[in-house]
């Protein structure tokens, strides 16, 4: 029996491991994206879009992997947690990884346009904000800090000021003809991946709470009661005690 | 106690989908308030994705409970985290209805630029279309419907036209009828690109094909 | 098994492991000593040359240590213990695996990538992935580039133990950013010093030629008018690498006591005309009353007249450009700050190399040599001060130069010997 417990606990820990680095895939291709972007790199956009297939194949063997461990062990709640949130955590990287792939399909399409200094200073504090974000949220999963993870939230709120100024700068560069209508559009597109990736970094953050604690934003007194309430009722069962069970 | 465990499953299935039901009602409702502007709407709307959150709660703990008392395996596995896969997916689709219902008072913004209010109720019928598509693919387990909702291409043209509908406004307003005007069309892209892993989720809970949960993300 | 022995079984490990490498570390060293006096032959300070030397030390021991734990001394403690206090100094990632690919031994430099995260976590899978290879008995070697922040290059190379041995691999990851940007330094400035020279020769030839046949004495004009302003800049570049290498010949900074608010407002004053052409206005600010300084009044007057000179022609017109002198606690800080353009992230390490252009494209309107900033960081240099650059791309730059004041007598006796720049 100890002999399993022990290799159950190596596979949570592979699993850390391998969201770890597949968050760290994710942190890496925000700053190379943005750069290639910057550049007008061409190559660098075509090799990032072909470097998704990596990410992509990691997250898929992370979820068979958790699969593999729902299938033949019996997690207790705090491990079954992480291991849910191992594979909600997958999801956000994964589509974190292809919103920049998104990012280097655009720097393609507005190949060869002159952005004014101030758009690229935006573009570059957006990356910056992005990337900050993602790697405060994996460092909340890996240290299990529910606090932070909580605290994601209100820190994103530096990325969505800096968005609005962003939108803000290509009105005025389209105003005074600095770039075309299509550069234009393109640059919102853009815009826009940035700022969901502070989302999905927002959601990882949340998740870790959940990971932790048990307990999710959502789950308000009063909505919660209610919820359990009505469960009971539903199947005719007892409430469950969720701190007995994570106390196990 | 088997026989228990057999309807439990069902009985998890068919909470699912009275949460997608809830999901649906307000989804109707945002797009009323972005017809209207309407306030009381609005309200509603707020209220009932309350609910939609504590039902979100009560199926995690649910299928929680249920993984951790049974430990189930293969096709019973699938729905289970299916569920809770599912469900993070409506909820997050819920907020995204909310977020355009909050813009209520501001209605009179998004009406600003006609061509780009037109994109928005556009884009709102497909998101709406979207997601009962994938709702009817999970109460049904069509899996045709499944793969069509999964492979819908992206609504990122409308987006585009949007943003130029946008920029063409020289009004003195133009940059926050524009940032409004894009919360509104980002939200509603995204509900279709949920659905849209909706529909990938319920294809992989059909097939149980470990490639179907690659294909998710395309 | 008993302790003593696994240990020493160990260290045997090690040991073979190392002999196997040492080699190709003399290599990358010879290599790097070769980027390292090359960069130094053309003007640069070599960041850690006293570390340099360590690590040919450190090597040193290692391979003693290697040489005695492989003759007879297997259990010798004190090779042991040599062996590992040199592993641990080295700044080279060392990490020994069983067959089975699990961790035995590593040293002081391999932590960061044990249960790294972000950047280090990709090095550390990197590992495990090559260790397989090895393991499997082939060797295997990946550069990765890591975006960070910082940006990095790391190299990760595993090698199968000997045969005869414990089966089993070795790891090693070196950090190359370093050397890699003194290589770029050094292939940039002979292009760089090729293109800055050869443009504005090129084009006089060019222009003298259309000259020759050219009759409309209004073509005429305008083809000689832009000879002239080619000439110009060729002795605007001759003049600068002058003041240059005067700066750099010179030891020190001299021991003249020099007022700093004096030396700005002379700056400003010799940049009038350049900033009412540019449409940009230059402020001076002195907040403080004492701003002397021990140094070479010829040297700072060059430094800070580069740097205005800069900030004028990088802002757009109707900016103000600041200039502010202060004395805060024992130092004399000048800063020039603009409203222009800003400098990108990823160039500001790189903009105190002579030539080195942001925007070559732009650089040509503006004027520039390429060298004012080069002359700014000697002058920096010669005076023990230190220089700090914040810039954001669309918004600006800040130079901020902090000088030890004449009042703080400790500093003026160092200035002879220390050359470093940066006192952090």
């Amino acid at each position: 029996m100890p002999e399993q417990r022990k290799t159950f606990h190596q596979e949570l820990d592979e699993i850390r491991d391998d969201i770890v680095r597949l968050g760290a895939l994710v942190g890496e291709v925000i700053p190379r994206g943005t750069e290639v972007l910057l550049t007008n790199d061409m190559s660098g956009a075509q090799n990032l879009i072909e470097s998704d297939d990596e990410l992509d194949d990691l997250s898929l063997r992370i979820e068979e992997h958790c699969y593999h461990v729902l299938a033949l062990q019996q997690p207790m709640a705090s491990d079954l947690r992480s291991i849910v949130t191992g594979l909600w955590l997958t999801g956000e990287l994964e589509r974190s990884g292809d919103l920049m792939v998104n990012v280097a399909k655009g720097a393609r399409r507005i190949y060869g346009v002159t952005l004014d200094p101030k758009l690229r200073g935006l573009i570059e504090r957006m990356s910056e904000e992005a990337s900050r974000l993602m790697k405060l949220a994996l460092d909340a999963y890996a240290e299990r800090n529910a606090s932070l993870g909580v605290a994601i939230d209100d820190i994103d709120d530096a990325l969505d000021t800096l968005h609005g100024d962003y939108i803000e700068a290509i009105f005025e560069s389209h105003a005074t003809h600095d770039i075309g209508l299509q550069a234009s559009v393109q640059l919102a597109l853009i815009g826009r991946y940035y700022e969901r990736i502070g989302d999905h970094a927002v959601n990882i953050g949340q998740r870790v709470q959940y990971m932790v604690t048990g307990w999710l934003p959502e789950q308000t007194g009063a909505a919660r009661l209610v919820a359990r309430r009505s469960l009971a009722a539903e199947i005719g069962a007892e409430v469950p005690d969720p701190e007995a069970e994570s106390g196990q | 106690m088997r026989q228990q465990y057999t309807s439990e499953l069902e009985q998890l299935a068919l909470q699912v989908e009275l949460m997608g039901v809830l999901v649906d009602e307000n989804l109707e409702r945002m797009r009323t308030v972005l017809n209207s502007g309407n306030l009381s709407v609005a309200e509603e709307a707020i209220r009932t994705d309350d609910r939609i959150d504590a039902m979100n709660v009560s199926l995690m703990e649910r299928s929680y409970e249920m993984l951790r008392r049974e430990a189930p395996v293969a096709s019973d596995l699938r729905l289970i985290v299916s569920v809770l896969r599912v469900t993070a997916e409506l909820e997050r689709i819920g907020d995204l209805a909310l977020r355009i219902a909050k813009l209520a008072p501001e209605h009179e913004l998004l009406t600003r630029v006609p061509t780009a209010f037109d994109i928005l109720e556009t884009l709102a019928g497909h998101a709406v279309n979207q997601y009962r598509d994938a709702l009817r693919a999970w109460s049904t387990l069509d899996l045709a419907l499944a793969e069509q909702v999964a492979s819908e291409p992206e609504v990122a043209l409308a987006s585009r036209h949007l943003v130029e509908a946008l920029l063409a406004y020289e009004g003195p307003d133009a940059v926050v009828v524009a940032l409004r005007t894009m919360v509104a069309g980002q939200a509603l892209d995204r509900i279709a690109d949920h659905s849209a892993v909706l529909g990938a989720r319920v294809r992989y809970l059909i097939t149980g094909d470990p490639d179907h949960l690659a294909a998710e993300v395309r | 098994m008993n302790t003593a022995v696994s240990s020493a079984l160990i260290a045997a490990v090690v040991a073979a492991a190392l002999a196997t490498v040492i080699a190709r570390f003399f290599w990358n060293r010879a290599q790097r000593n070769h980027v390292y006096e090359s960069t130094m032959r053309l003007g640069f300070e070599i960041p850690s040359e006293r570390e340099m030397v360590r690590f040919d030390d450190l090597l040193a021991i290692v391979e003693r240590s290697v040489r005695d734990l492989r003759s007879e001394n297997l259990q010798s403690e004190s090779a042991q213990f040599r062996l590992q206090s040199a592993l641990d100094a080295l700044p080279i990632a060392v990490m020994v695996f069983d067959g089975e690919g699990s961790i035995i031994e590593s040293n002081g430099a391999s932590q960061p990538f044990l249960e790294a995260r972000h950047g280090d976590a990709l090095v550390g899978a990197a590992v495990n992935d090559l260790i397989r290879v090895a393991n499997s008995g082939s060797e295997a070697s990946t550069v990765i580039e890591l975006f960070g922040p910082p940006r990095r290059t790391v190299v990760v190379t595993t090698i199968p133990l000997p045969e005869d041995g414990q089966p089993g691999a070795v790891a090693f990851v070196e950090d190359i950013t370093e050397r890699r940007q003194l290589e770029a330094i050094r292939t940039d400035l002979v292009a760089n010093i090729s293109h800055e020279l050869k443009t504005p020769v090129g084009a006089i030839g060019l222009l003298a030629e259309t000259l020759q046949g050219e009759d409309d004495r209004a073509i005429v004009e305008r083809l000689a008018n832009r000879i002239n302003a080619e000439a110009m800049r060729i002795a605007q570049i001759i003049e600068d690498l002058i003041e240059l290498s005067r700066i750099e010949s010179v030891d020190g900074a001299g021991s003249a006591i020099v007022e700093m608010a004096e030396v700005a407002s002379d700056a400003v004053e010799s940049l009038r005309t350049a900033a009412i052409q540019a449409e940009v206005s230059v402020q001076l600010v002195v907040l403080s009353a004492d701003t002397r300084i021990v140094g070479e009044r010829r040297q700072l007057l060059s430094a800070i007249g580069n740097l205005i000179d800069n900030a004028i022609k990088y802002s757009d017109s109707g900016t103000v450009v600041d200039v502010t002198v202060e004395a805060v606690a024992n130092d004399v800080v000048v800063k020039v700050a603009d409203h222009g353009i800003g400098i990108p992230t990823r160039d500001i390490d790189r903009i105190f190399e002579r030539f080195y252009r942001v925007d070559q494209a732009r650089s040509r309107q503006t004027g520039g040599t390429g060298l004012g900033l080069a002359i700014v960081r000697h002058a920096v240099v010669n005076h023990d001060a230190d220089i700090d650059v914040e810039s954001r791309l669309g918004e600006g730059s800040t130079f901020t130069l902090r000088f030890p004041s004449s009042s703080d007598t400790s500093g003026t006796a160092e200035t002879e010997v220390s050359t470093s720049n940066k006192r952090t």
